[in-house]
């Protein structure tokens, strides 16, 4: 029985070992890998084919990177001929051109197949040996010994079994055809007696889009690791001895106590964002790469101040507000964006505030993500009532701001129970309102208009269209509150607005200035 | 039967002679034309098949056939079994054209296929230097092939006659016409698509016409013969046929038929597990006879995993393809050699090990790999597309419903929490509309949404408002649930039931 080199994957592996055998006659003409993502199709597939690299030529054709069939059909003939080392000359390159679809396939691989043999049927015949010729001869002379040695090479190459790997076969955009081209690979040994020692093996998320059910092409399943499996195979890889030694290096800690740290770290932070990641392990490693310094750093400093010995809960216990917030876990699989400085950042902050909060003894009891609590406190109360209205535009119909900004009481009361009624007739289709996909446009004229209908009937204070409104206006867009379409349009008059704040902030900035929001909503209770 | 004791040189003949035997009989390359492969009663069809490719050869006997039968009954290996007998009787007699459906897929391509395969074999014979028929158009290739399988078509009348070359390719037309031609045409059903069905009239016309052709004893030897044989699954194919071309068709059909009976069935799996060829030698001579004793024990015991293995596929799809597939990890770690005393074989218990083959829709085995956030996307796909009873969906829509399931989600805990006076939940979960629409990309990736095509994407040029196309659920409501049900290894799931009630 022979070695099993992936953990967890021994059925696979053993199918694997039936059907890619190293023998050409019992080699399966072709084999589907199915599996989600992240569960170690590519990785189990490569260390059996290395395991049996003596006996088996195999290449691996990215599919992911290939436009169309014809592509992928040349790359397989390209990385052919650079395996039976044919030199890539024009004629090479003419053959493997000629290749447009399956039909004309088979005579380039016949072509590049006869090549290889005709390369090495010359080089078969006795040379008789040269010794002590003169230097001018030498050159040939090695070259012609390169060439015996190449004969020997090639001859095993032409006859050992060629695997061929079409990974990511299913990314290939061109849906309707990735059956066909799976099909007539593994029908390719029936073609010519040439092609009797390939094997196609695809992998595929999912091989029922491939419709080949009846085909019995062989598939080996990969089924999804479970969360503990997951865990102990990503502890396993990150936990190498030199990187552990490396990191032990600056810190208080043994080896044994860094790894200990390291396993608690990975289990936490996995489980922090299992509900996102899944088991998807490509995912969370550039996650636990991104916030290892977070936990690196404290035992860096306790080291060089106390000496007090930390371990990855306590850790974990300070940075969880922030590891788990959303706009956090925005930016995780944002590759340029440097969380720990963000974290940081943010600590820093919130530890200022709760200095502030202990000496003017305010207590707020808001809900709302730190940054946006510090926007909120910066702004003046006309901006808030324009943030306000420019929210109130963007989730209300036009239609219906006659009804919340006129005197009209008796009209708006009216209306609102036709509204009412007409909802009601639409309930149970559930009526999918556009206006919850995203904020409506509204022009600046309507935003002031509410703005002047709202500030004057709760504020007191009359509003005064001036400049610095319009400044105010524009400092919103430069902050994103506001986000203006058509923004290369600054003639036509064509621009529209949209609000860019969420409900809870417009809820906070409401209630800082005592406007009751609520009344003001087509519908409140399908806004949060 | 008491069954002796065997020592690890039966052990090492079984390993490096037997065991490679079994396994080229059930792998799919037996239809290469290399070896001989014993089939389970189809020696009458072989038969037949033998005879009319030898009458073509033989007696210059143009002929044209179709063989039906359902995928993995033995079509192409039966052909090929015949194939390799004219070989051994008819070597240089004749030249093979294989064509494939899944290769040729029109008859333009396939036009070229035949000229480049009597291209190879003129080559490959020292006949000639250079590529004679397939050069220009494909009508000047099929006249060129015309010339060459119909020879009542007269040299002289070529227009080409004055081109260069032209001497060249008659006499290599002439060199052809001694060899009687076998083309094969699998996938037969792809070449009656299109309306003309150009080449299929033209071969079977030739078949038919030169059959009639009455000539001497000695002209025999100069007449060129061709035998068509179409090999196909679909057994409505003679129906698809243009009325011209059917006319033109011989009419035989030699028909394959699965294997009727469970017991027929076990007897088909018994053949292609025992082995044929028995060695002189005394030793050898046991190694076989226990193998096949063994094999045909596990076979016919009640209860045992071959037998519960061969009855559920005879009973749910009858493909000898699959069982193949799973036999052949089987015999690959079978061992000959098992203890006596044992109660239980244990190469039986290699067939436990096996992942079990399920024939159902993938999206199921992809359920388990979703992660929190993309099952509950998943889930409210199926619940909009119920609810509003429309069959696509997109984004905006789902997430609403995530949120409004979230927000319900996380009242029923906060009451419940409030019961027993615990501190009240302000989040739940992860709400963030960009995470989201990350999860919505990887549920369009994995295919459980489907239909979308590129524009699904979010935020892919032209979708809606900048939040993608429509899609479609690939699973309903009651689907997602049955495969949550509490917590099992993959974690606790008592949520999913919750989340697929309406």
């Amino acid at each position: 029985m022979a070695i099993r080199t992936v953990r967890y994957r021994d059925q696979q592996q053993d199918l694997l070992k039936a059907y890619i055998t190293t023998q050409p006659e019992c080699l399966e003409p072709a084999v589907i890998i199915e599996g989600a993502n992240s569960t170690g199709k590519s990785y189990t597939l490569q260390r059996y084919l290395w395991t049996i690299r003596n006996d088996v030529l195999t290449f691996t054709i990215d599919c992911n990177s290939c436009v169309s069939k014809k592509e992928l059909l040349q790359r397989i003939l390209r990385y052919l001929a650079n395996i039976y080392r044919i030199e890539m000359n024009e004629s090479i390159t003419s053959v493997i051109n000629k290749c447009i679809g399956l039909s004309s396939f088979t005579e380039s691989l016949k072509q590049i197949i006869q090549l290889n043999k005709n390369q090495n049927t010359p080089k078969r015949k006795p040379k008789p040996k040269k010794r002590g010729r003169k230097r001018k001869r030498q050159a040939e002379d090695e070259d012609e010994d390169m060439d015996e040695h190449m004969v020997d090479t090639d001859d095993q190459v032409s006859s050992k079994p060629i695997v061929i790997v079409l990974d990511s076969l299913d990314r290939v955009p061109i849906n309707n055809d990735i059956g066909n081209i799976c099909f007539a690979l593994s029908r390719l040994h029936e073609q010519d007696r040439l092609f009797d020692n390939f094997s196609f093996v695809s992998i595929v998320t999912r091989s029922d889009i491939l419709d080949l059910s009846t085909s019995g092409i062989p598939t080996i399943t990969f089924t999804p690791y479970t969360p503990d499996q997951v865990i102990s195979i990503i502890s396993d890889s990150i936990l190498q001895k030199k990187w552990i030694q490396l990191q032990a290096n600056g810190t208080h800690m043994k080896e044994s106590t860094m790894k200990t740290f390291i396993k608690t770290y990975v289990k936490l932070i996995y489980e922090t964002y299992y509900s996102y990641f899944g088991t998807d392990i490509k995912l969370i490693m550039p996650v636990l790469q991104k916030l290892w310094p977070l936990f690196h750093n404290p035992l860096l400093e306790a080291k060089s101040t106390s000496g007090k010995k930390i371990d990855a809960l306590s850790v974990f216990m300070k940075l969880k507000p922030y590891l788990t917030e959303i706009s956090l876990v925005d930016q995780l699989d944002n590759s340029q964006s440097d969380i720990v400085k963000v974290i940081e950042q943010k600590m820093a902050e919130s530890n200022n505030q709760k200095t502030l909060q202990n000496t003017t003894t305010t207590t707020t009891n808001s809900s709302i993500a730190r940054e946006d609590l510090d926007h909120v406190n910066q702004l003046s109360t006309r901006t808030k009532y324009l943030i306000i209205a420019a929210y109130i535009a963007s989730v209300n119909d036009p239609k219906f701001d006659m009804h919340f900004f006129t005197k009209h009481k008796d009209t708006r009361v009216k209306n609102r129970y036709k509204s009412a009624n007409r909802r009601t007739k639409v309930v149970g289709s559930m009526a999918a309102n556009s206006r919850f996909y995203c904020p409506q446009a509204f022009t600046l004229e309507r935003l002031l208009a509410i703005l002047s209908s709202i500030s004057d009937s709760h504020d007191g204070v009359k509003l005064i269209s001036d400049v610095e409104l319009m400044s105010e206006v524009a400092t919103l867009t430069t902050l994103k509150t506001l986000v203006r379409s058509r923004a290369n349009d600054s003639i036509g008059g064509h621009a529209k607005w949209k609000c860019n704040v969420r409900w809870s902030i417009v809820k906070q900035l409401a209630d800082e200035v005592g406007f009751e929001i609520t009344n003001y909503i087509e519908q409140d209770g399908a806004i949060s | 039967m008491t069954i002796q004791r065997l020592t690890n040189q039966h052990e090492e003949i079984f390993e490096e002679r037997y065991k490679p035997q079994i396994l080229t009989k059930l792998s799919h390359r037996t239809t290469n034309g290399k070896l001989k492969i014993p089939l389970y009663k189809l020696n009458k069809e072989q038969d037949s098949v033998f005879r009319i490719i030898e009458n073509t050869i033989k007696y210059k006997e143009s002929k044209s056939c179709l063989i039906l039968g359902s995928r993995g009954v033995g079509k192409t290996t039966m052909l090929s079994n015949s194939l390799i007998d004219i070989q051994n009787l008819y070597e240089n007699q004749y030249i093979t054209i294989k064509l494939n459906g899944g290769f040729q897929d029109d008859d333009g391509s396939a036009i070229r296929e035949i000229a480049r395969q009597l291209d190879w074999f003129l080559m490959s014979h020292g006949l000639t230097q250079e590529i004679m028929l397939e050069v220009g158009s494909t009508s000047g290739i099929m006249a060129r092939i015309m010339k060459v399988i119909d020879p009542s078509l007269n040299d002289e009348d070529d227009d080409n006659i004055e081109k260069e070359g032209w001497k060249e390719l008659m006499k290599a037309i002439k060199l052809l016409r001694r060899y009687a031609i076998v083309i094969i045409i699998d996938e037969f059903e792809k070449f009656t698509g299109n309306s003309k069905q150009t080449l299929l009239y033209n071969l079977f016309d030739v078949a038919q016409s030169s059959n009639s052709v009455s000539l001497k004893d000695n002209e025999i030897g100069l007449k060129s013969a061709i035998c068509v044989i179409g090999v196909t699954c679909k057994t409505t194919v003679r129906e698809q046929l243009e009325k011209r071309v059917k006319s033109r068709f011989s009419q035989r059909i030699i028909q394959i038929n699965k294997v009727k009976t469970l017991d027929e069935f076990c007897e088909l799996c018994f053949h292609l597990l025992k082995i044929d060829s028995i060695g002189n030698d005394k030793v050898e001579k046991q190694v076989v006879n226990t193998y096949n004793e063994r094999i045909k024990q596990l076979i016919n015991q009640d209860g045992s995993e071959l037998r519960k293995l061969i009855v559920k596929n005879f009973y749910t799809v009858k493909d000898i393809r699959s069982m193949k597939n799973s036999l052949k990890p089987f015999i690959f770690n079978f061992i000959l050699d098992y203890k006596e005393n044992d109660d239980e074989d244990i190469n039986d218990k290699l067939l436990t090990n096996l992942p079990k083959h399920s024939d159902n829709n993938s999206s199921f085995k992809l359920l388990h790999s979703l992660s929190e956030l993309e099952l509950k996307l998943l889930i409210c796909c199926a619940r909009v597309c119920y609810k509003t009873n429309l069959d696509t969906i997109n984004f905006g829509v789902v997430y609403e419903e995530f949120v409004q399931q979230s927000k319900h989600e996380r009242q029923g805990l906060n009451n419940r929490l409030h019961t027993v006076g615990k501190v009240e939940l302000k989040e739940a979960g992860w709400r963030g509309r960009e995470v989201a629409k990350v999860a919505w990309e990887q549920l369009i990736m994995k295919g459980l949404l489907c239909g979308g095509g590129a524009g699904a994407l979010v935020g892919a040029p032209g979708g809606r408002g900048g939040e993608g196309g429509q899609v479609q659920c690939d699973l309903g409501l009651a689907e997602v649930a049955v495969h949550f049900t509490g917590e099992n290894e993959f974690g606790n799931f008592g949520w999913v039931s919750q989340w697929c009630k309406l």
